[in-house]
């Protein structure tokens, strides 16, 4: 019988030579080139089913970036970032590491690259993780560093991408790495990013994450797409010994009364509108559902707005500027991060305290002097609203200021983590809520997650 | 060109969507006219102001019953045809802001928390830099965006803003697509620029021909094992290509807020889109007129028709770019562009589907992405920059066999010849050698390849083509 052959075709496997042979159920007949064609994740699996059956199989999916790595540096692991990279060992390098922001999540994926010292996709979800990455691999190994995202497209032996990017040539990246590593990943099940995962051939994979829920459920998917989870440790049993103690110190701010006056009459008028059309808002789609319906309709649109100007009015109070100007005060020569959801107070507040602002429209050379800054102690403040929410070494910041944030609780925990990086001394986390409107249910939902994480206040 | 997800303006019934075209109506027209007006009037404004007034416009926009959605798509548009600079300063923004962080964060342990404290960091930056205050304040929020300046807009007309508004809604709505099957009506060039398209966008395709013309079914190789939308970003880039043909219908399956939807639209409609002329820009076609020319002056006896009709084999197509007549004997060329051996195997397959189809082709070894290897096929002629005639002239000669030669024709060419006599003598004394080594000896004579192989054929050689190379072609005295 013909040796059967193994095809990697832009993210799918096709299979030749099939006459009389038997075909595992992953793979489908493809009418548009008669052959069998199966996504590129089931490689692994294709080959372990030929050799059970003792087929003889002629493999082509893998074409390996060419290089070698030098390991430079040696690695001093801490003894959970020891246990979770022997977990992810025992597990045919496969599966998902879950471990605290700020316990070293990167130094673990960085062993396991020593350890198999094969070409490596490092996957990453912003530019300033990707560089942040690079630098890392330059101190640990010698070896040419590839990067996909933010215009670039060199393939390395050690290449970094972003979700995006990775998403858009998963085609192209699908069957050049052994080794791919999904920084925070939790994206990954979403539907775009997982065929990044789908159409990839590598045969070793591991996911890190502070987080692995997802609010929609689909992190049940990893262990499809990367691995079971092999490892898992949560902040309470860290903290103390490799992370900072911390507090939570939630200040209420009350609204001005010409601003308690207008916040409750735009309420009025929004929830007017959904009385009067019998709507319910009870999931995201119901309000995407009233965007739509804004598209054209006055009173739709009016409420919209309403209910847009009432958030605002809650978020941004004029006391807020107060109360944040207060908490400064007791933290002059502390390292502080400032959040804030809206990029206008991030503006206000940069202008007005001369405090660097990082944000999706600071340009990169702003932006990397200011985190170098923050890093070396020239600056001792940074505002920011959502760049800095994942994984971005902060190291040193010891006061994180909450001005107004989404309930979402990773969101949260990713914040509190920039704090949380092993120092001296405790760490502080406040937060501002505006009395009386709907944040104080926002910053219920979000310290929910506190519990879960096993934190007491 | 694509709009944000938010503004595309649908309708959905009964299992399809249709976008909200503009139908060119005076409503329509006057918000386009104002919003040109707008960013023609603030070319050297600031960024700011003239975002003010966008939105003013949309405002305006749905008070006269458009939806806002439809303002906000069209002046989308223009701010892509638009060019902002950053403001000129005295210092360099990025210097004067790190200065005064860095100034803040020294004299006060990071912020400054009232008025007082502000102005003392502002004077002594400035001072250090050797600028005012006001200087100072302006280079410091220079690095705002709405601070930039509009330098550039490239203008268009009101409708024809309204036509590019027409095709980006469609593009947007595809985005989303799960596949795509066009019907188009096309001349074989534009056949092969559109699977050119296809093939370069990483999609994949089965055709059909129809009564129409020729069927497509385009989707990507993914798409057998999972529904996806992964290829519709680069179906919405194929749209265009599509729409350059004469007639064309598209129907596609698109993914909307989580369900799906069937979206269809043929050229009855393309008074509402752009005219999109052929881009031949990306598609050289000059080794294809270097040949016609050079094969027209062999004078093979053989017609040579440029683009001859595409053929469809099974569920592929081929799209011959010459089609060589003689008498009832019909035989095609493909040149093969970007090609690896897996391709060219495939195109080998699909070609011994195609019954009574005599086909060469001609493969560029400069745009090989694998290397050659024997495919087993004897019409493969292999070149570099030109495309020979003779070559394929050889290959042609295969076919001839059956018909009487047109001896006089070739008699007449040669006789006009005018041989030097060590030509004459290097032949005489000629029995058996390659016809490679034979146009080399005669090339300093002035005598071309195709000159030597008619020269060989008047002398009575007999050519005994091997294979293609002209290594592989044997020249011996015959004496019959």
């Amino acid at each position: 019988m013909a040796p059967i052959e193994l095809i990697y075709d832009r993210g799918t496997i096709l299979l030749r030579s099939t006459i009389g042979v038997e075909v595992p159920h992953f793979f489908k007949f493809d009418e548009r080139v008669n052959a069998f064609r199966a996504l590129a994740i089931y490689y692994l699996d294709t080959l372990r089913f030929f050799k059970e059956r003792e087929y003889e199989v002629i493999d082509h999916v893998l074409n390996l970036v060419e290089g070698k790595l030098v390991v430079v540096r040696k690695f001093w692991l801490r003894s959970y970032q020891n246990e979770a990279l022997k977990a992810w060992l025992m597990n045919d390098s496969r599966g998902v590491v879950v471990l605290p922001t700020g316990s070293g999540k990167t130094i673990v994926a960085l062993a396991a690259i020593a350890h198999h010292r094969c070409p490596t996709l490092v996957v990453v979800p912003t530019l300033e993780l990707m560089d942040q990455w690079e630098s890392k691999v330059r101190r640990f190994f010698e070896t040419n560093i590839g990067r996909y995202g933010g215009g670039r497209k060199e393939m390395g032996f050690i290449t970094i991408s972003t979700y995006d990017s990775a998403y858009i040539n998963a085609e192209v990246l699908g069957n050049k790495f052994k080794l791919i590593i999904f920084d925070e990943v939790h994206h990954l099940p979403s539907s775009g990013y997982r065929q990044i995962a789908e159409l990839s051939a590598a045969p070793c994979r591991l996911g890190l994450t502070a987080t692995p829920e997802r609010e929609d459920g689909l992190h049940i998917d990893l262990s499809y797409l990367v691995g079971k989870i092999v490892y898992r440790k949560g902040v309470k049993e860290l903290s103390g010994k490799y992370l900072a103690d911390f507090d939570v110190i939630t200040i209420r701010v009350k609204l001005k009364s010409e601003e308690k006056e207008r916040y409750r009459q735009f309420v009025r008028k929004y929830r007017a509108y959904l009385r009067k059309h019998g709507i319910k808002i009870r999931s995201i789609k119901d309000f995407e559902n009233m965007v739509m319906r804004s598209g054209l309709d006055r009173e739709a649109r009016e409420a919209l707005l309403a209910w847009r100007e009432a958030r605002r009015i809650a978020f941004n109070a004029s006391e807020k500027m107060l109360a944040l100007k207060e908490i400064l005060s007791k933290h002059r020569g502390d390292k502080v991060i400032i959040f804030t959801e809206n990029t206008d107070m991030v503006r206000r507040i940069s202008k007005e305290l001369l405090i660097p602002e990082v944000t999706y429209k600071t340009d990169d050379d702003e932006r990397r002097a200011v985190l170098e800054g923050f890093r070396t102690g020239k600056f001792r403040a940074i505002v920011t609203s959502r760049v800095l929410e994942e994984g971005v070494d902060v190291p040193d910041a010891n006061v994180a200021i909450i001005l107004s944030g989404t309930g979402s609780r990773r969101e949260f925990i990713q914040r509190l983590g920039r704090v949380l990086r092993p120092k001296n001394g405790r760490a502080v986390l406040y937060e501002l809520v505006t009395a009386s409107t709907g944040e104080t249910r926002v910053s219920r939902k979000r310290k929910k997650a506190l519990g879960e994480n096993g934190v007491t206040l | 060109m694509v709009l944000p997800s938010d503004l595309l303006v649908a309708r959905v019934k009964g299992g399809f969507v249709y976008p909200l075209y503009s139908h060119f109506l005076d409503h329509e027209l006057y918000i386009a006219d104002q919003l040109i007006d707008i960013f023609k009037s603030h070319i050297g404004d600031e960024r700011g102001k003239l975002e003010r007034e966008v939105k003013e416009i949309e405002n305006e926009a749905f008070r006269i019953g458009c939806d806002y959605r439809f303002a906000r798509g069209l002046a989308h548009l223009l701010y892509r045809r638009t060019k902002f600079a950053k403001p000129k300063v005295r210092i360099s923004p990025l210097r004067a802001r790190l200065e005064v962080f860095a100034e803040a964060s020294r004299r006060f342990g990071g912020f400054v928390l009232n008025e007082k404290e502000r102005s003392e960091i502002l004077k002594t930056v400035a001072k250090r830099l050797g600028v005012s205050v006001d200087d100072l304040v302006i280079s410091f929020e220079a690095a705002y965006e709405d601070k930039e300046v509009l330098v550039s807009f490239s203008e268009l007309s009101a409708k024809e803003l309204l036509k590019l508004y027409n095709l980006s809604l469609t593009q947007t709505l595809l985005f989303k697509a799960l596949h795509l099957i066009a019907d188009v009506n096309i001349s074989g060039t534009a056949t092969k620029i559109l699977l050119f398209n296809v093939k370069k966008l990483g999609l994949m395709y089965v055709a059909e021909r129809t009564n129409y013309g020729i069927r497509l079914y385009i989707d990507g190789p993914a798409s057998a094992l999972v529904q996806t939308e992964r290829y519709g970003t680069r179906i919405a880039e194929l749209l265009p290509h599509i729409m350059t043909a004469r007639k064309w219908k598209i129907s596609a399956k698109v993914k909307r807020r989580g369900r799906i939807y069937k979206f269809y639209i043929t050229s009855k409609l393309s008074y509402l889109f752009p005219k999109i002329k052929l881009r031949r820009t990306e598609y050289d076609s000059t080794v294809e007129e270097v040949f016609h020319k050079r094969f027209q002056t062999l004078g093979s006896g053989w017609r040579i028709e440029r683009e001859p009709e595409p053929l469809i084999a099974r569920r592929s197509i081929f799209i011959p770019d010459f089609a060589f007549i003689k008498g009832s004997t019909k035989v095609y060329l493909e040149i093969v562009g970007f090609w690896t051996r897996e391709y060219l195997e495939r195109k080998l397959k699909k070609l011994r589907e195609l019954e009574n189809v005599n086909m060469i082709l001609a493969v560029n070894k400069k745009l090989a992405c694998s290397k050659i290897s024997n495919l087993g096929y004897e019409n493969i002629i292999y070149f570099k920059d030109k495309l020979p005639a003779p070559e394929v002239y050889i290959v042609l000669k295969k076919y001839e066999k059956e018909q009487p030669k047109p001896k006089a024709e070739i008699q007449e060419k040669v006789n006009i010849l005018n041989l030097p006599p060590e030509v004459e003598r290097f032949l005489n004394s000629l029995r058996v050698a390659k016809l490679s080594l034979i146009i080399n000896r005669l090339k300093k004579y002035g005598l071309s390849t195709e000159q030597v192989i008619k020269l060989l054929e008047c002398k009575g050689f007999k050519i005994e083509w091997k294979g293609i190379s002209l290594d592989d072609v044997i020249v011996r005295k015959s004496f019959s």
